[in-house]
């Protein structure tokens, strides 16, 4: 079930708030289109991690080298 | 030469004469201003002009040269930087209000290795506000315009560094590539632009957007010129934590021309599929394929093995990186970013710590995919961008931002990815030929590059303004 535009809206402005920025109708209109998008990539991401077990790239160097 | 031609003369060339005494550095230099000051107002790819100090280091390089101290192919070479790298005592403001009276005390590690190889700096060069703010009508930092048609943008976000570099307003530039800023703006001015491999290039004083996809590489006419400003930069720099020990090669004794045997993959059904690629792009690209192969090299088909998730991959780490440095900033002086940049960056809210990993996640997916296929191929071919140049009018204000939209991959990997020009489309704006290679291996992409410049020729076109 999809949420509700008033829903994302209210998660966005809390999502917002945490770095001290409000949003207005004109940011909102914008974002809450991405933020369902996103969702929904995020979620297909997930799937796919499913099956490979990998540990962040954050974690070692992108390109292989560099370790210090 | 005469001073036009001088200024839109190969590194190469000019560099042959300073060593040969028969062009002096403040002779080069003084060429290029006074371009500048004839062109850039049309232009309008300067930010700031260093002219004093410009002419000052020319003189210097001139005497260092006629006491026989001949510092290499730069030596006396006038360069101009992208506004994001700092420069002691020269201005540096991202191209945003917010920090448009920032004058920064020490040189980032690539302006103090340009200026150690003899560069001499001419200014810094207009961009998207901090490497992602889209043009917005109420800006009030300035847009630099395509020289092939001045109502065309130049691409971005190293705008005003494919612009000056197509205009010959300068030999040669740096810009910044986080998701194909400098691929992007080499594609649709027509020049050449590398994204070098992750932490080949230092960013210690370089402005960031993301830590984890900044890569600084460099802008040029010709990919030996760009082997030769890479050259200048590349190499450990323990003032950037995620600089690479790499092995050292010599860029420019790597273009030997030969392309026999070279295997290249070609994403086939990703770029059939790709939704908004223009046929004259489509069309450049497929003969750019085919001259490959003439000279030797052997073209297959290749599959990108999850890049469906390329985007759930890209935007939560590319925002949240950039939400993370920009975040105070945001509390308190939120009112001073332009509308265009706060546009792209307030989408970043909707990320939460877990979406960071988990797209951290499929990062590692994506590399480990990509690197199984490069060791079944040497480099990867697709077109850099799939629209040439739109009207700057078209652009201002854009829901999205024109993207490669194949650049960001390489961003994700790691890998080095270079622009050269490969046609025009009908109304006589460039296309761009995009090659990527193994991580490290920046030798076989400019090998491959100049082979194929070299045959095409491309690159000896010029735009009016700057002819």
């Amino acid at each position: 079930m999809s949420e509700s535009e008033e829903s994302i809206r209210r998660e966005l402005e809390v999502l917002a708030a945490r770095h001290s920025v409000t949003l207005d109708d004109r940011d909102l209109a914008i974002l809450v289109p991405f933020y369902r998008h996103s969702r929904a990539a995020l979620a297909a991401l997930a799937q796919a991690l499913e099956s490979h077990d990998e540990p962040a790239v954050i974690f070692r160097h992108v390109a292989g080298k560099g370790e210090q | 030469m005469s001073p036009d031609e001088l200024c839109v003369a190969p590194i190469a060339t000019l560099a042959n004469a300073v060593q040969r005494g028969h062009l002096s550095p403040h002779e080069i230099v003084a060429a290029f201003l006074a371009r500048i000051e004839r062109l850039d107002g049309r232009v309008q790819s300067y930010l700031t002009l260093a002219a004093e100090q410009a002419l000052d280091a020319a003189r210097e390089a001139e005497a260092e040269i006629v006491s026989g101290h001949y510092r290499g192919p730069l030596h006396g070479i006038p360069v101009a930087l992208k506004d994001l790298f700092d420069s002691a005592g020269i201005r540096t403001t991202a191209n945003s209000p917010l920090l448009r009276d920032r004058i920064p005390t020490r040189d980032a590690t690539v302006v103090s290795r340009l200026r150690d190889a003899g560069a001499v700096l001419l200014g810094k060069l207009v961009m998207y506000e901090f490497a992602m703010g889209i043009p917005f009508p109420d800006d009030v930092m300035p847009h630099a315009r395509n020289p092939w048609n001045l109502d065309h943008i130049p691409g971005g976000s190293s705008s005003g560094s494919g612009a000056a570099v197509a205009a010959g307003l300068c030999a040669g530039s740096f810009g910044s590539d986080t998701g194909g800023s400098i691929r992007h703006p080499a594609a649709m001015s027509g020049i050449v632009g590398l994204k070098p491999t992750y932490g080949l290039v230092s960013r210690s004083g370089v402005i960031p957007l993301s830590w984890s996809f900044d890569h600084v590489g460099p802008m040029a006419r010709t990919v030996e010129d760009v082997a030769l400003l890479l050259q200048s930069v590349a190499g450990y720099d323990p003032a950037d934590p995620y600089s690479a020990r790499a092995d050292r090669v010599d860029y420019r004794t790597a273009l030997t021309g030969v392309v026999t045997g070279v295997r290249i993959g070609v994403p086939d059904e990703l770029i059939e599929a790709t939704p908004g690629l223009q046929p004259d792009v489509l069309a450049a690209f497929r003969e750019a394929v085919t001259t490959l192969r003439s000279l030797g090299a052997q073209v297959q088909p290749v599959t990108f093995e999850g890049i469906e998730h390329a985007d759930a991959i890209y935007t939560p780490i590319l925002l949240s990186e950039a939400i993370a440095f920009h975040s105070e900033w945001l509390r308190t002086r939120q009112a001073e970013y332009g509308r265009g940049f706060l546009k792209r960056l307030l989408p970043g809210l909707v990320y939460t710590g877990a979406d960071y990993v988990q797209a951290q996640r499929g990062r590692a997916m994506l590399c480990n995919a990509f690197k199984r296929l490069m060791a079944r191929v040497d480099l990867l071919a697709l077109p850099t961008v799939r629209e040439t140049a739109p009207t700057l009018a078209s652009h201002i204000g854009a829901k999205n931002p024109p993207r490669g939209p194949f650049n960001g991959f390489f961003n994700i990997t790691g890998q080095p990815a270079i622009s050269v020009p490969c046609g025009f489309d009908r109304h006589g704006l460039p296309i761009g030929l995009m090659l990527a290679g193994r991580a490290f291996d920046e030798a076989t992409v400019l090998r491959v590059a100049h082979a194929y410049e070299r045959a095409v020729e491309w690159h000896t076109h010029q735009p009016a303004i700057a002819a």
